[in-house]
């Protein structure tokens, strides 16, 4: 029987990882609702997010734009649909691919910061000494990257939705051929609130989970430097996997809800 | 001879990490103002004492007091209260690099809502006192030599004039002259300000002059506590040969894990 002592073991230790998860989670949580909060420490994290993420989402979201048109084109093309390009374009941007790639680069940019960051200040008993200064880890190094996530992720998504239909509007009217005002009409006629909105959501879950992870796996790094680095490909590598997991769930619960 | 309560009082302390013992019935006290040096080889427990006691770590049975006041399983805000009594220097100074050296310093001030302006000239004030001039301040503790990391530490350690500071291998790393540095500015830090100390080290020049009293630790517990002058001819075959750094005698290093 002892060819069931791995599986068990892994099995436990996976049942171990998320009840950490899962309180850490919780006690992250409660502390964003109770003061003190550190408004300086939530603006940096929001400029470092938001800001500095600007040029990164943005290029993806041009060639996203650009490569969905032509490529939407060349199928469209075959049954005589060209003209559904536009409205290809701006409901696969904003629904799906804004909030789900901008995600993806956010993770590889911010989360592997993140974990990297709080892991070093963790082997360095940086973390320690805040506890010794009377300031509480989750309230300091925590809550502000949750708050900077949540609500720049939805503004990252918003930008790069308009710079994802501009990418596609050069090609389509450059390359392709459009009457410029048509294939913005295409575009304005198709779009509902709820297309942004959907993607909108997703984009602030998302950004709930990039930071969640970036905190959560520097947060647990042990081991020196090495444990840093394996602290900052989980980071990265749980957050893409969960976002598109829940980029499935959310799509699955919109399109129920009639969406 | 009056007795006084212990500002610091540790009973029976025990505290393991899966098989492994690390204080196995460790009892401490630290009078009031006094200094008190533990020494001990490298893993014997002396850093996870320490922690214990700041609340880092939970002791899995004892008890540990501060002020007569026992911290262990304390709500959060009561730890908290209990902290802002505490200054203290890492190892590794445990300097936040994101911030300039003279935030490090005001950090506990800046979270308690002292104005920055008024932070600042406090920073500047308790580097001063540490032998740093002003411009110091504004750097970043990345551009810091580790003799200057350890001043910085001690200047955030005192920021607050705490009434415990606790020292964790203060002068480790560093060379002789500034290890004597780091030691006699510990000594004045500490008189000027009244506090009670708690130091842990294996440098026994530095265990001798910042201690009034030093205590060994040895497989988890305490096994020689006296004045700092009467280490020397302290009569115990531990401490003798831990202080002469002889190889051969009752403490075996384990080679192998």
């Amino acid at each position: 029987m002892n060819f069931l002592q791995p599986i068990g073991r892994v099995f436990i230790g996976f049942l171990g990882s998320i009840g950490r998860l899962t309180m850490f989670t919780g006690i992250a949580l409660s502390h964003v609702v109770r003061p003190p909060w550190y408004p300086r420490i939530i603006l940096r994290q929001m400029i470092e997010i938001g800001y500095f993420s600007l040029p990164v989402v943005g290029l993806t979201a041009v060639f996203t734009g650009m490569v969905l048109a032509l490529q939407s084109f060349t199928g469209f093309a075959r049954f005589n649909a060209e003209g559904a390009v536009a409205n290809v374009v701006v409901l696969s941007i904003t629904r799906e691919l804004g909030p789900v790639l901008a995600g993806l680069m956010v993770s590889g940019r911010i989360g592997a910061s993140m974990a990297a960051e709080i892991g070093t200040m963790r082997v360095t008993e940086q973390v320690d000494a805040l506890t010794t200064l009377s300031t509480n880890p989750f309230k300091y190094l925590v809550v502000p990257r949750f708050i900077a996530g949540v609500t720049m992720l939805p503004v990252l998504v918003l930008i790069a939705d308009i710079i994802g239909v501009m990418g596609g509007y050069l090609i389509g009217v450059f390359e392709l051929g459009f009457n410029a005002a048509n294939y913005l009409q295409n575009t304005w006629d198709f779009l509902t609130a709820f297309d942004v909105i959907s993607g909108l959501v997703k984009a602030a879950v998302f950004g709930f989970i990039i930071t969640l992870m970036g905190c959560y796996h520097g947060y647990h790094s042990q081991g020196g430097a090495q444990g840093v680095g394996q602290a900052t490909t989980n980071a990265v590598v749980s957050a893409s996997i969960l976002i598109l997991c829940f980029d499935y769930i959310l799509t699955a619960i919109f399109f129920a809800a009639g969406g | 001879m009056t007795e006084t309560r212990p500002k610091i009082s540790l009973k029976d302390v025990h505290k393991a990490f899966g098989p492994k013992t690390v204080l196995d019935g460790l009892d401490l006290d630290v009078a009031e103002g006094r200094s008190m040096v533990v020494i001990g080889g490298s893993g014997v427990g002396k850093s996870v004492m320490l922690k214990c006691i700041l609340g880092l770590l939970t002791p899995d049975s004892g008890s540990v007091e501060i002020d007569g006041v026992s911290v262990l399983g304390l709500p959060a805000g009561e730890r908290d209260r209990v902290n802002r009594k505490v200054g203290m220097l890492f190892q590794s100074a445990a300097l936040f690099d994101s911030l300039p050296v003279w935030e490090n310093v005001a950090f506990r001030l800046l979270s308690d809502g002292t104005g920055r302006d008024e932070a600042r000239e406090i920073a500047v004030r308790k580097l001063a006192q540490v032998g740093l001039r002003r411009n110091v301040g504004h750097l970043s503790p990345a551009d810091l030599s580790g003799g200057m990391r350890k001043r910085v530490g001690l200047a955030r350690a005192i920021a607050g004039d705490p009434e415990i500071i606790f020292f964790d291998e203060p002068t480790t790393g560093l060379d002789p002259i500034m290890s004597g540095v780091i030691n006699e500015l510990i000594v004045s830090c500490v008189r000027e300000l009244g506090a009670t100390a708690l130091s842990i080290t294996h440098d026994m020049a530095s265990a001798q002059k910042i201690g009034d009293r030093i205590a060994m630790i040895y497989n988890g517990r305490i096994i020689w506590n006296g004045p700092a002058d009467e280490v020397a001819g302290s009569g115990n075959e531990l401490v003798e040969q831990f202080i002469n750094g002889r190889t051969g005698g009752p403490i075996q290093m384990a080679l192998r894990a």
